[in-house]
């Protein structure tokens, strides 16, 4: 049904926006005050055009000065206040043209412009990063990204040096996805330490970042990270002409890039996953997952994604694996708790009162004594308020988030019972269902949605009601896609070997190859038979 | 949104508050929850229905009320399901009969037979086949539902906890309504049930509280049917015995005297194991008869001070002793039941259908009046004692066997 929707809503939009360029003129596009130009001969007009363009700000920073022997050659440098670290700049730039330059080119050989130009990037520029611009789209380019522009009166080509400074954050712990054993990194906003995080990881010539511009406003640096040879070359290419597809404004985030590029928009399922751990993302890479990052942002964005990775956490491969296994399958049972839970009390206490054990319907029966509510309504009003508290606690500030614990647990969960507007056991069945909900932050979004779905259809069918909801869900879920893979995979369509790693997690010696469904072909991450032994003495190991 | 999208949106919804969902709902504080049910014989001669409802406030945890846990609710009418819809005129709550534990019948009542009460028994979806059936004694089943001793707060679980204790102690009769349906309807097998009495029970004065008189239950053998009407009912000791022929003995105490003209020689014996099978013969002039073939096997658990149990010989004769026990006990027990109540709740002509189909066509007419009254029979029994608990000997043994 989704699937037929979501057709006929592009259908629909493909019409809407035939009509409009037909109608329209074409979207006024951001002005750029380069237009195309080369750059000028002469170090003025330079300067002219692009106190035109930026002049009006008051953090663009434009210095003139003299350089060489004689102090004969004028050149300029523009940069952003806050974003070119101005040390660097004094150090290797300045003063390497007007004081370094009379001990590395004591003679003042700076007549010839076209060699002038490469002497100084040759012999003089000390700085480690200098590319060559030749273009005033180039350099407004360059001074917005936050390197500095390097100007030389006489040349038609300028130097973009990167001296990028100003205030980050560093790296810290992550907030999100926590572990007790395992790597306390995180992302931080700034895309290049990002990528350091993750080549600090994969020392491969092989791990290949991409960066493009998206956001005709923000000019966001987003970036595409594959491992050649263990990616597949089609997925690479998909998220690429993906993101190159984006036309907009803004991205501020990740998830406006999420948003654009995903599979299925309609579905309540992300098909795209997203961490702020370096070695998460590090690990997806390696089964051939692609990452998008994006600056601005720690959170980083990695596709395919499937079903069974809201199930997975990093810990899970770093403890061992019999824990972990039960941990898993305790992940499922919640998945199934939060899902369900509400909807199979309402439908057990509404309709199908002889499946309760005696002492329990008593139980409930006693509880419900006196309350004025019917189950259904009972159930919504301690869900939402539970959504309320949750909400709340997130917004508030810190210093306030402990009125709000106390005013929930208090007059929600005891007045509330005590009053005889809520249930007792209706209070444990939310509290349960939101202590499980929590335990698969991935999914949290969809599994809330659907319990509600859940909880609706269960009070007007019953029990029946859950079994046909569970199946649609079930079907939806099989039906969806993630850059071309099945989401459900490796569960549906079944792969033996990939099940190694889903709802149950292998010994790390047993998972030879790497997930098929999402590298699209064979490949072994590791050679067979490494599982540890004891020494083998007929072959001459010694008996420790 | 585009038209077409929304109007098709507004069809579904429209469409959706015509299907008729809820019709079966109901929330569980519009339920009484009933936990027995009593059937008698009423004045006027209608079925009299005695609901035992559940009291849901008084199970509450906390500020649980003064109030009785249960209510009873009685009502009448001239069948089972118009008595049900009657009590609605008269109580507040609609009555749920998922959670029946015991299905009380009073003697009256049972002597008229319960074809009916098992079929609506059988027709209704809220009732279940595996409710404890049983028969009042002496007394109307609203008079064994008012009646609680035990620790449970609701009186129908006081009623299920002693009829649960049937298969620790086999010298009384205990079944469901799904044994009843499976013994009524065929040739050659009748129902039995359970029993319930009145009983005074003694309260031993404890600190603080007087010594008061009390009403308890007690099961007390068994009631025989024959087809669905009650024919009498048997003690406890013919019940042993019924029990042990008809396979439902599970567990009892057994006294033997290992020296039979001494009463100070007792033996307890704890019933462990007893296993029954019934051949029937027909010889060429047409006469039957039964063998009866019992195994049993006991552990001794209590033993008069002076008997010394190791001995293999008395050891012999307290076995011997006990499967005389037995043997008489069974012996009486088919008497009994031959001679008084002419009804084959023992399965004896079940098994002569199996073996002997076409003779048995003949005669399963007049099986229960004429033939089962007057078989003969043989009784074997085969016992074995295993153990004498934790200790071998008496602290003083002296008697050994002769």
């Amino acid at each position: 049904m989704f699937k037929k929707l979501s057709r006929f809503i592009n259908f629909v939009n493909d019409v809407r926006s035939k009509q409009r360029d037909s109608n329209k003129p074409s979207p006024d596009n951001v002005s750029y005050a380069g237009n195309g130009q080369s750059l000028h001969e002469s170090l003025d007009e330079n300067s002219q055009r692009i106190k035109k363009a930026l002049g009006k700000s008051d953090d663009i920073i434009i210095r003139k000065f003299n350089f060489g022997v004689k102090h004969q050659t004028k050149a300029l440098i523009c940069f952003i206040d806050g974003l070119g670290d101005k040390n660097l700049i004094l150090e290797y730039v300045v003063k390497s043209l007007m004081v370094n330059i009379h001990i590395t080119n004591p003679h003042g050989n700076l007549v010839d412009k076209r060699n002038m130009f490469n002497d100084i990037k040759d012999n003089i520029l000390s700085i480690v990063e200098a590319t060559e611009v030749k273009n005033m789209d180039e350099s407004i380019d360059t001074i917005l990204s936050g390197n500095t522009l390097l100007l030389i009166d006489g040349c038609t080509q300028g130097f973009s040096v990167s001296a990028k400074g100003g205030e980050r954050r560093s790296i810290q712990q992550p907030e999100t996805e926590v572990v007790i054993r395992g790597s306390r990194e995180a992302f931080v906003e700034t895309l290049r330490v990002n990528t350091s995080l993750i080549r600090k990881i994969i020392k491969n010539p092989n791990l290949i970042f991409e960066t493009l511009v998206v956001g005709k406003q923000t000019r966001t640096d987003v970036c595409i990270a594959y491992i050649q040879g263990i990616a597949n070359d089609k997925v690479v290419q998909e998220v690429r002409d993906r993101i190159n597809r984006i036309d907009t404004d803004v991205i501020l985030e990740s998830g406006y890039i999420e948003q654009f590029i995903e599979d299925n928009p309609l579905s309540p399922f992300a098909t795209i996953g997203n961490s702020e751990r370096p070695d998460k993302v590090s690990a997806k890479l390696l089964e051939g997952r692609v990452a998008i990052l994006c600056g601005g942002t720690p959170i980083v964005l990695t596709v395919p994604y499937t079903f069974v990775e809201s199930l997975q956490v990093p810990e899970d491969y770093y403890s061992r694996p019999y824990l972990t296994n039960f941990i898993r399958i305790l992940r499922v049972l919640a998945l199934f708790i939060t899902l369900t839970l509400p909807a199979l009390y309402i439908s057990l206490t509404t309709f199908h009162q002889e499946m309760i054990p005696t002492v329990l319907l008593v139980t409930f029966a006693a509880a419900r004594e006196g309350i004025p509510f019917p189950v259904l309504i009972e159930t919504l009003i301690s869900e939402i308020i539970f959504q309320f508290i949750r909400e709340s606690g997130i917004r508030m500030p810190k210093a306030v988030g402990t009125a709000v614990s106390i005013v929930g647990t208090l007059v929600i969960g005891q007045a509330a019972v005590q009053a005889g507007i809520i249930g007792a056991p209706m209070v444990i069945i939310t509290a349960l269902s939101a202590i499980t909900s929590f335990i698969l932050p991935s999914i949290y979004d969809a599994l809330i949605i659907l319990k509600f779905l859940m909880i609706f259809i269960s009070s007007a069918f019953g029990l029946f009601g859950v079994i046909v909801g569970m199946f649609c869900i079930l079907a939806h879920m099989c039906s969806l896609r993630t850059f071309g893979t099945p989401y459900m995979a490796p569960l549906a369509p079944i792969n033996w070997s990939d099940l190694k790693d889903s709802v149950f997690r292998f010994p790390l010696w047993i998972m030879k190859n790497r997930p098929k469904a999402i590298t699209w072909k064979k490949s072994s991450r590791q050679s067979s038979k490494q599982m540890p032994n004891k020494p083998d003495k007929k072959k001459g190991g010694k008996n420790y | 949104m585009n038209k077409k999208l929304v109007a098709v949106l507004i069809i579904i919804t429209l469409s959706a508050m015509l299907l008729t969902g809820c019709w079966d709902r109901k929330e569980l504080n519009q339920l009484g929850i009933a936990m027995a049910i009593g059937l008698d014989k009423g004045d006027d001669g209608k079925i009299q229905l005695t609901s035992q409802i559940v009291r849901p406030a008084a199970m509450e945890k906390q500020g649980g009320g003064k109030e009785p846990p249960y209510e009873l609710v009685i009502s009448s009418g001239d069948s089972i399901f118009e008595a049900i819809r009657h009590t609605v005129k008269e109580f507040d709550r609609r009555s749920f009969f998922s959670h029946i534990k015991v299905i009380v019948v009073g003697e009256d009542y049972a002597r008229e037979g319960l074809g009916d009460t098992i079929d609506f028994i059988t027709r209704s979806h809220e009732l279940r086949k595996t409710t404890w059936l049983i028969v009042a004694s002496d007394c109307k089943a609203s008079d064994v539902l008012g009646v609680k001793h035990g620790l449970e707060k609701i009186q129908a679980n006081y009623m299920e906890g002693i009829l649960k204790s049937q298969k620790i102690e086999s010298s009384s009769a205990a079944s469901k309504v799904i044994d009843f349906i499976k013994t009524m309807p065929g040739e050659g097998s009748n129902p039995v049930t359970g029993v319930f009495s009145l009983i005074d029970v003694k309260s031993v004065p404890t600190e603080g509280t007087e010594p008061e008189q009390r009403k308890g239950l007690k099961l007390t053998g068994s009631a025989l049917f024959k087809k669905d009407k009650l024919v009498g009912f048997l003690d406890n000791k013919d019940t042993l015995g019924l029990n042990i022929l008809t396979g439902k003995c599970k567990k009892t105490s057994i006294n033997v005297q290992a020296f039979s003209n001494d009463a100070d020689s007792q033996v307890t014996i704890e019933l462990i194991k007893i296993k029954c099978s019934v051949k029937p013969s027909i010889t060429d002039k047409g006469n039957i008869s039964f063998d009866v073939a019992i195994k049993a096997e006991g552990n001794m658990t209590e033993v008069k001070q002076d008997l010394d149990v190791t001995n293999l010989q008395l050891f012999e004769q307290i076995n011997s002793n006990f499967s005389n026990y037995i043997r008489v006990t069974t012996d009486k027990t088919i008497k009994n039941i031959q001679g008084n109540m002419k009804t084959d709740v023992l399965g004896f002509g079940r098994t002569l259908e199996i073996k002997y189909p076409k003779s048995w066509s003949k005669i399963k007419s007049k099986w229960d009046d004429e033939i089962f009254p007057n078989v003969s029979y043989t009784v074997e029994v085969a016992t074995c004692l295993n153990r004498t608990g934790l200790t071998l000997k008496p602290i003083n043994a002296k008697k050994i066997g002769k």
